[in-house]
C-alpha cells in the first residue's frame, strides 16, 4: 500500500438500547480528538452517523469499504471483494458468529444500499490460519456430523496475528517466507497464541469457536468436554446457562470475582496475599506457557517469540512469567529491556538468546487496509488486464466493527 | 509361598490376575533379590457382571480355589479424598460411596464389587489402589480450569470439586520409581502411556506436573474411540443445533470417536502407531497431539532428560518414538541425547509389584 499512514479514525461507543450514557461517536484526525453525542439503536444508523460526520471531512470519502469478519465458514473462507451474489451467503453467516457477524453484515447491507458504486471488501480473522495442516484442525470425532456442522479449527485473531509477524519480519530482516515465530495475541478481552511456520500460520489455541485455548478475560479457555456435559445436565439441561456461564462468566473474571482484567488481578496478587488473585495469575500464566512450551516445538526452530496486543503490549509481568525457564528452548529475556518498553517493535530478549523477542504493537485497522488494498488491485489488474490498478492511492476506510 | 488377586474393573468385565508374591523370609533376605520384581503371575481371567449384580458365586471360587492374602483392587478415580494406597475397611467404603455423584460410571460398581468382596469369608485383606492419586499434588496451575470459583452455588453441590486428575497414575508413578531405580537420569520424564486413552505426563523430581488427562479421561489425547480435547463451543453447539442431550454427545465423543472415527471403523491407537496407508490421517493427528503435550511439559518441566513409555500398546512405541523425539530434541537450543525407557509391564503386575514392596515396608517397620 502506498501509504500507511491514518487519516482520520473512531468508534461508534453504546450503540443500541439506552444506557446511563447515551451514543457518541469518539472521532480523532490530525487536529485531535473530538466526542460527538448521537443517538443510535442499531449499527445501521450508528455507520450512516459516521458517515454524515465524514462528509464534512475533506478528502474523506473512501474508495473501498473494507470489514473485519471473524468466522466466515465454507462461504467465506478467504478475503474477498463482495459481489451482488454473495449477500445471499451473507445471510447464512449470521448465525456462525451470532455476536460478531450479524452488525457487519447489516452494515455490508447498509454500505451497498447508499454507496452503490464504492466496492466492499471483507477481510478475515480466520483467513491467516487457511494454512492449519488437516492434523493440526481436525477433530477427531465423526466426520459426518464434524461435515454437517462444519466443525473444525478455524483459528481467530489471524488479522493480528499475521500483522505482527510481519512487522517481526521487517523488524529482524528475516523474510517473512523463512520466519518461524510464536506469536501471542493477549488481549484484554480474547486472547490466543498462533504457531507460526515459513511465515504461515500452522496452529491457533483458539478453534472452532473463541472459546478455546488460553484463559481469557471472561472465556474459559480448555475444558473438559465430560465437565462442560456435566454442567448441562446439572443445569437442567439450560443450555443458554451454560453458555454464558463459559463465555461470560469464566476465565479471569470467574477465578477471581474482583476483575476480568489480568491487570487488576496482577496488582492484587502482588500487592496482597488474595489468594483467589493469585490462584487466578497462576492458571492464567500457567496455561500460556504449557502453549508457548508446545508450539515452540511445534515450530522446531523459532526465530522469535511475538508479543501483542494489550497485555502482550503493555504488561512486563505477563511477558516476563511466559519467558522464564525456557532456557531450553534457546529463550533468555533481558529483563531490564522488558520493563523499558518504549517503543515499538522492540527486542526485548538478552544478547545471548538463540530466540528473539519481540513487542509489537498490533494494528488491525492497518492490516485489513493492506489486505483490502490487495484485493483491490489484484481485481483491478483482472479486470483491466496488464493495466496496474492506480486508483487506490487514497487511504482505505476501514470499519472495523 | 502366598498369593495376591489383583481385581481390574474394566466396563462390564473385572479381569482377575492371581499373583504368586514371595514370603516374608524371602523378602527380608537382603539386597539380592528385590522381592517384588520374583513375584509371578499364575493365573488370569474375567468375571463378567451381570445386570446390577456382581457375579458373586464366581468370585466365591476365585478366592476359594488361590486362597489368597490379599486382593488388590484397581479404582480409577479417587477424587482429593484418597490420596494414596488403602487398607480397605468400613469407613473407606463410606468415603468411596460419597464420590458416586462425581465419579457415576467407575465409582458405584466398583463399591459393589468391594460389597461382594467383605461377604466372602474369610475375608481376605483388601488393598486399593487409586490411578488419581498419583496426580493428587498436581500444581495449582495445572489442576485447576478457568471457571466460576463458585459453582457449586448455581448448580448444586453434587459437581464436587472440579479438578484436573490425570488418569494413568498407576502407570506414570510406577515408571518414574523404575526409572529412579535403574540409575536412569530422572528428574524431567516425559511419560507417554499408551492405553486405549492415552496419556502424556510430564514428571518433575518424581513428581507430576502435567497431565494431558483431565477431571475425566475424556480430556486430553484421542484414544481409541474417545475424543480427547474439544473447542467447548463444539459440544454447545451440538446441544443447539442437534438437540443432543448430554448422554447422546457424551456417547458420540466417548464411544464413536478418536481414531475409529478417524479411521472409519473400529480402530485402536496400537494400529495406528504402527503406520499403514488407512492409518496416515490418524496417525499424523494423533502423534501431532502427543507432541503438543510434550512440548507443554518441556515447557513447566524447562526441558527433558528422559523420554519413557508405557501401556498396553507400548510395543506400538518404536515407530511413534522414531518420529516424535527427534521433533523433542529440534526445540532445544543445543543438541543433546535423552534417554529412552519402555516399561513393558502390564497393569496388574505393576499392581502386584506395588504391592510387594507395600508389604516388605510393612514388615520391616515392625
Amino acid at each position: 500500500m502506498p501509504s500507511e499512514e491514518e487519516i482520520l479514525g473512531g468508534e461508534v461507543q453504546r450503540i443500541g438500547a439506552k444506557t446511563a450514557e447515551s451514543s457518541r461517536i469518539v472521532h480523532h484526525d490530525s487536529r485531535g480528538e473530538i466526542v460527538r453525542r448521537v443517538s443510535v439503536k442499531g449499527y445501521r444508523e450508528a455507520f450512516s452517523e459516521v458517515m454524515k460526520l465524514l462528509a464534512g471531512e475533506s478528502g474523506a470519502s473512501p474508495d473501498i469499504f473494507a470489514h473485519r469478519l471473524v468466522q466466515g465458514g465454507t462461504e467465506f473462507p478467504s478475503n474477498s471483494i463482495i459481489r451482488d451474489d454473495d449477500f445471499e451467503a451473507l445471510e447464512l453467516i449470521k448465525g456462525l458468529a451470532p455476536i460478531h457477524n450479524p452488525p457487519v453484515v447489516e452494515i455490508i447491507e447498509e454500505c451497498k444500499r447508499g454507496y452503490p458504486g464504492i466496492p466492499q471488501a471483507v477481510v478475515l480473522d480466520t483467513a491467516f490460519h487457511s494454512t492449519i495442516p488437516s492434523y493440526a484442525y481436525t477433530y477427531p470425532i465423526p466426520s459426518d456430523i464434524a461435515g454437517q456442522l462444519g466443525i473444525r479449527k478455524y483459528g481467530f485473531h489471524g488479522i493480528s496475528h499475521q500483522y505482527v509477524t510481519r512487522a517481526a519480519s521487517d523488524y529482524l530482516h528475516i523474510p517473512l517466507q523463512e520466519l518461524n515465530a510464536v506469536s501471542c495475541h493477549l488481549g484484554s478481552g480474547g486472547a490466543s497464541i498462533c504457531a507460526v511456520v515459513g511465515g504461515k500460520s500452522v496452529d491457533n489455541t483458539m478453534g472452532f469457536s473463541p472459546l478455546q485455548g488460553l484463559v481469557m478475560s471472561t472465556r474459559c479457555g480448555d475444558l473438559d468436554p465430560a465437565l462442560i456435559l456435566k454442567l448441562i445436565a446439572y443445569s437442567g439441561g439450560n443450555y443458554s446457562k451454560v453458555n454464558d456461564l463459559l463465555n461470560k462468566k469464566s476465565g479471569v473474571l470467574g477465578m477471581s470475582s474482583i476483575s476480568s482484567d489480568i491487570r487488576d488481578v496482577i496488582s492484587r496478587a502482588t500487592k496482597t496475599d488474595d489468594e483467589r488473585s493469585q490462584m487466578t495469575l497462576d492458571v492464567y500464566l500457567w496455561r500460556i506457557r504449557k502453549y508457548m512450551g508446545a508450539y515452540l516445538t511445534v515450530v522446531g526452530h523459532a526465530d522469535a517469540i511475538v508479543f501483542t496486543d494489550t497485555i502482550g503490549e503493555s504488561v512486563p509481568y505477563v511477558r516476563e512469567a511466559v519467558c522464564r525457564n525456557l532456557e531450553f528452548f534457546g529463550v533468555k529475556l533481558d529483563e531490564w529491556k522488558n520493563k523499558k518498553v518504549s517503543q515499538f517493535p522492540t527486542d526485548i530478549a538478552a544478547k545471548d538468546s538463540r530466540v528473539r523477542i519481540i513487542v509489537v504493537k498490533t494494528n488491525e485497522e492497518l492490516a485489513i487496509a493492506k489486505n483490502s488494498y490487495e484485493l483491490f488491485v489484484s481485481q483491478e489488474r483482472d479486470s483491466s488486464g496488464s493495466e496496474e490498478g492506480e486508483s487506490l492511492d487514497e487511504q482505505v476506510d476501514c470499519i472495523n466493527s | 509361598m502366598s498369593r495376591l488377586i489383583v481385581l481390574i474393573p474394566e466396563g462390564y468385565f473385572i479381569e482377575y490376575h492371581v499373583y504368586s508374591v514371595e514370603s516374608d523370609s524371602v523378602a527380608t533376605d537382603g539386597h539380592a533379590t528385590k522381592p517384588w520384581e520374583a513375584c509371578s503371575l499364575e493365573w488370569t481371567g474375567k468375571i463378567r457382571f451381570r445386570g446390577e449384580g456382581l457375579s458373586l458365586e464366581e468370585l466365591r471360587k476365585l478366592i476359594g480355589k488361590y486362597s489368597p492374602e490379599a486382593i488388590a483392587v484397581r479404582i480409577l478415580y479417587g477424587g482429593e479424598e484418597f490420596k494414596r494406597t488403602q487398607i480397605y475397611d468400613r469407613s473407606i467404603l463410606e468415603r468411596l460411596e460419597s464420590l458416586a455423584a462425581r465419579s457415576p460410571l467407575h465409582i458405584p460398581p466398583s463399591v459393589r464389587l468391594l460389597k461382594a468382596l467383605e461377604r466372602i469369608v474369610p475375608t481376605p485383606e483388601i488393598y486399593l489402589f487409586f490411578e488419581t492419586a498419583f496426580f493428587a499434588n498436581l500444581p495449582l496451575g495445572e489442576r485447576t480450569y478457568a471457571i466460576d470459583g463458585n459453582l457449586s452455588e448455581a448448580y448444586g453441590e453434587g459437581l464436587g470439586d472440579i479438578r484436573r486428575y490425570g488418569y494413568h497414575g498407576l502407570f506414570h508413578g510406577a515408571l518414574a520409581g523404575k526409572i529412579k531405580e535403574r540409575g536412569i537420569d530422572a528428574r524431567k520424564i516425559l511419560s507417554i502411556c499408551l492405553e486405549p486413552i492415552p496419556e502424556v505426563a510430564g514428571i518433575y523430581d518424581g513428581k507430576p506436573v502435567t497431565v494431558s488427562g483431565g477431571s475425566t479421561p475424556l480430556e486430553g489425547l484421542p484414544g481409541n474411540s474417545t475424543c480427547g480435547e474439544l473447542d467447548p463451543g463444539i459440544i454447545l453447539l451440538l446441544e443447539e443445533k442437534k438437540k443432543w442431550g448430554p448422554e447422546r454427545i457424551n456417547e458420540m465423543l466417548s464411544r464413536k470417536s478418536g481414531v475409529t472415527a478417524l479411521v472409519g471403523r473400529n480402530a485402536t491407537i496400537a494400529e495406528v502407531l504402527r503406520g499403514g496407508r488407512d492409518f496416515e490421517k490418524a496417525s499424523d493427528l494423533l502423534e501431532y497431539r502427543i507432541l503438543l503435550s510434550c512440548g507443554a511439559a518441556m515447557s513447566v518441566m524447562g526441558g527433558f532428560d528422559t523420554v519413557a513409555f508405557s501401556g498396553r500398546y507400548v510395543e506400538a512405541a518404536d515407530r511413534l518414538a522414531g518420529r516424535l523425539i527427534p521433533k523433542l530434541i529440534g526445540a532445544s537450543s543445543a543438541p543433546f541425547h535423552p534417554a529412552l525407557f519402555f516399561m513393558q509391564d502390564t497393569l496388574d503386575r505393576l499392581i502386584a509389584e506395588s504391592y510387594c514392596r507395600s508389604r516388605l515396608a510393612t514388615t520391616m517397620t515392625f
